[in-house]
């Protein structure tokens, strides 16, 4: 059965399911990543530019 | 996951006297970079412009242009972003002041090196690696001093963790080292020249490799990271989201690398590197387009401050226009694509929407937020910096659609033909002359844009003459953390288990790619296999509460650094491989001898003469396998016909037309009417002349060390052929003089530097004897 798959199949289907496999990962990716009930476990580092605003004195 | 934390004041004076050095430095080599672009835009409407001047003409000026913007205007900016940044996200001052010293003012003798060495033709004509061998030790030299520094500070810094934009920092000073060797690797024939290590399509490969990601990790990743200090700053808020920022980072600088092959799409490398080169750009898209939104979102809910202040204007059209050009660059590697817009004006559009709107935006952006700060002042006129905004902006557009216009008719015109197969427009000037308008029209978005800056420059002088240098001296809080019995060391980190199933990853998507069937679906079910095993890991990791791994490299610069120069590596070596197996895809003959003889010492000379005067800007050496690219040219170029050349000439761009097989079209009397005065033999040509090369005269003896070096790198030539070389030399000049006087060149002589051009040209598409004879049966048989 898997040979005649693989001598009925088209080459093409491979790179495409290959793309697909990268833009499904990278949809939940950034799916993950927008979420924002996680976002504070990061705030202090987002934070690090606006921290000096606080800090010079000139 | 820290105990027994310490917190301490420290008091800390920032080093801000080179920021302002690498700003002015930005500021005014980019006025000149620019200027230089507009003559030389300016002279493909009016060729008279370079008045018969060699350090004028446009072939010599262009890589000046090229580099300046590249590395003066860009490079200083992204030092001066650098050095501001990094000090106050690591709440320290830079290391050492010597070496940031070093690295400022040995930046700016690199520049004026380049900008005496390129007019006079002194180059390696590979683009933005044009520098001879003695400046690129220079450069070598000053950015390991950069390097040092750096690195330095980050060992003393007083903030543990790494902020997004040193990541992009770290990557763009390993990576370009790596890149800049590599490439520049050659050997020395006298003080300002030298034959590069590689040749044919490994020195394509090679110089591609780097060239397409000088763009990327020289003008795109320091940016970034300058976006990623700049606008949250600039906004007054946060980046949008700092865990996009991860994965924008991480899938940027592992897929960026692979992609350089695009550029050599439908070109006579082999299939199989193209192909991954077009489907590692198709990729990029995302992590691009990842990294813009993240950008722009970054204001949301401050939009409104975008109306009334200049700097968020400027960064906002920049990333913009970011995600216009990382949207277009796939576009255009694309096969079919490429067909049509390689080689015309259209890439000349796409490498300004990037140049211009994005590093030229970014950076206005970035100095008139800065130069305030930096003077203690504020800035002398909005208004003024408004007006550069919209004439930047106008210019841009200008350039950039006038461009489109004209590379797509380009494209459409090469390969437009009537109905019984011939082409619809033979006449290659009447292509390039249909387009003036659009010259035009680019050369005035160029002025636009030119005077925006101008504007820029008065406006920040004006600025910094206000107020007075600032010191910056300050107290930071310092907290320092115990580490817990058992925290994984740096090395440790590097072989976790992250790195373990990224690497298991790329091995089964290699074994997708290999071109077995079995090996293909073997290699599919292990890569659905570990992304669901990474998936069920990051879920239980997340269920528990714990994000710890990323968080742990952060804090570690070794680790971080290493894990980025793994991933940059992996790519590098992925693509440079068929650099090493090509010698597999060169046809030999019946006898298994490669059909090829090197160039003799009169051709060499002329090869060199071609290199000096940048005739690659213009002419590509590469003939595609297209119907329309044979009936106009020849034959498509094969591989091997290349396989001595150092450097490859196969061009990026046709302002005229390939050149590959132009050897059999014309006789030396044409050449040399044509080297003289273009117009002479083509009335509408807007080529300029070369009428030095009639009065300047070569050295002969100097072809038999070159042809010593050379056989060093590999090409055959024998020990006769050497110690003959000067006497062959005179043998062959003899010939082609004798040829130029029955056509009543009466003037003609061998010692002349037209002369060795001349051989050169005749010999371009008649080396290898297959061609000949294939192009004379598809002839046959048409």
């Amino acid at each position: 059965m898997w040979r005649d798959l693989f001598a009925n199949m088209s080459l093409f289907v491979l790179p495409i399911l290959a793309m697909c496999i990268f833009v499904a990962i990278f949809c939940t990716v950034l799916l993950r990543v927008s979420q924002r009930a996680r976002a504070p476990e990061y705030d202090r580092m987002a934070s690090l530019p606006l921290a000096d605003d606080h800090q010079e004195n000139t | 996951m820290h105990t027994a934390n310490v917190t301490e004041t420290r008091r800390v004076v920032y080093n801000d006297a080179l920021v302002r050095g690498f700003v002015w430095a930005s500021v005014g080599w980019g006025l000149i970079g620019l200027l230089v672009g507009l003559v030389i835009a300016l002279q493909l409407s009016f060729p008279a412009l370079n008045a018969d001047l060699p350090f004028l003409t446009f072939s010599r000026l262009r890589p000046l242009h090229t580099n300046a913007v590249i590395f003066a205007l860009v490079g200083n900016m992204m030092f001066a972003g650098i050095y501001y940044s990094t000090q106050r996200l690591l709440k320290t001052r830079m290391a050492s002041d010597l070496l940031g010293s070093v690295h400022l003012w040995g930046w700016q003798l690199i520049i004026l090196g380049a900008a005496v060495t390129l007019p006079l033709g002194i180059t390696q004509s590979k683009e933005y690696a044009e520098l001879e061998w003695p400046l690129d030790i220079l450069v070598v030299l000053v950015w390991v001093a950069f390097a040092v520094n750096f690195f330095w500070t980050l060992a003393i810094r007083n903030e543990k963790s790494l902020y997004v934009s040193l990541w992009f920092y770290i990557s763009t000073i390993l990576t370009i080292a790596v890149l800049y060797i590599v490439n520049n690797l050659a050997l020395p024939v006298t003080m300002t020249k030298s034959y590069g290590v590689f040749a044919g399509a490994q020195d394509a490969l090679t110089q591609w490799w780097y060239g397409h990601n000088a763009v990327a990790f020289f003008l795109t990743t320091p940016i970034l990271g300058i976006m990623y200090y700049f606008l949250p700053k600039a906004a007054d808020r946060p980046v949008f989201s700092y865990r996009l920022s991860i994965v924008h980072f991480w899938a940027l600088v592992f897929i960026y690398i692979w992609a350089g092959p695009h550029h050599l799409l439908n070109t006579a490398l082999p299939d199989w590197a193209q192909s991954l080169g077009m489907v590692f750009s198709l990729m990029l898209w995302a992590p691009s387009w990842g990294g813009m939104l993240n950008g722009l979102l970054t204001l949301r809910g401050a939009f409104y401050k975008v109306r009334t202040d200049p700097v968020l204007k400027f960064f906002v059209a920049g990333v913009t226009f970011y995600g216009m050009a990382t949207f277009e660059g796939p576009l255009l590697s694309i096969k079919s694509v490429s067909a049509l817009g390689h080689y015309t004006d259209w890439i000349i559009g796409h490498v300004h929407g990037g140049a211009l709107g994005w590093n030229g935006f970014m950076a206005a952006g970035m100095f008139y937020w800065l130069v305030p700060k930096l003077y203690g002042t504020k800035l002398h006129s909005t208004k003024i910096a408004d007006y550069h905004f919209w004439i930047g902006m106008v210019g841009i557009l200008l350039y950039v659609a006038s461009m489109w216009i004209s590379g797509v008719s380009q494209g459409l015109m090469w390969r437009a033909e009537n109905a019984d197969g011939s082409l619809q427009y033979p006449d290659w000037n009447e292509i390039l002359n249909s387009q003036q308008m659009m010259y035009m029209a680019r050369s005035f978005g160029g002025l636009l844009f030119v005077a925006g800056w101008a504007m820029m420059f008065y406006n920040l002088i004006v600025t910094a003459m206000s107020g007075r240098p600032v010191t910056v001296d300050t107290e930071v809080t310092v907290t320092r953390t115990a580490p817990l019995p058992g925290e994984p060391t740096s090395m440790q980190l590097v072989r976790s288990k992250p790195v373990i199933i990224c690497v298991l990853g790329l091995i089964a998507a290699t074994m997708f790619g290999m071109p077995s069937i079995g090996l293909a679906v073997l290699g599919l079910v292990l890569l659905l296999a570990i992304i669901a095993f990474a998936g069920g890991m990051i879920y239980k990791s997340t269920h528990m509460g714990r994000h710890t791994w990323h968080e742990q490299i952060e804090s570690r610069p070794l680790a971080f650094s290493v894990l980025t120069l793994i991933a940059v590596v992996i790519g590098g070596v992925y693509e440079l491989v068929p650099g090493l197996v090509l010698d597999k895809e060169v046809p030999l003959s019946a006898s298994g001898e490669v059909c090829v003889k090197p160039y003799t010492p009169l051709e060499l000379t002329g090869r060199d003469l071609y290199v000096r005067e940048g005739c690659y800007v213009c002419h590509s050496q590469m003939i595609r396998p297209f119907r329309s690219e044979f009936v106009r040219y020849g034959a498509p170029s094969r591989i091997e016909e290349s396989m001595y050349d150092h450097p490859f000439q196969w061009g990026s761009k046709r302002t005229g037309p390939d050149l590959a097989r132009v050897g059999a079209k014309y006789d030396e009397a044409w050449h040399w009417d044509h080297m003289r005065n273009p117009r002479s033999t083509s009335p509408a040509s807007i080529m300029p002349g070369y009428p030095w090369m009639f009065d300047a005269v070569t050295e002969p003896a100097v072809a038999a060390d070159k042809m010593r070096v050379l056989k060093k790198l590999g090409v055959p030539y024998t020990d006769a052929e050497i110690a003959g070389a000067v006497a062959e030399y005179a043998r062959q000049a003899d010939e082609i003089v004798a040829a130029l006087k029955t056509k009543g060149k009466a003037d003609a002589s061998g010692d002349r530097e037209i002369v060795a051009l001349i051989a050169y040209l005749r010999r371009l598409g008649n080396n290898l004897e297959p061609v000949k004879s294939q192009a004379a049966s598809i002839e046959g048989g048409k």
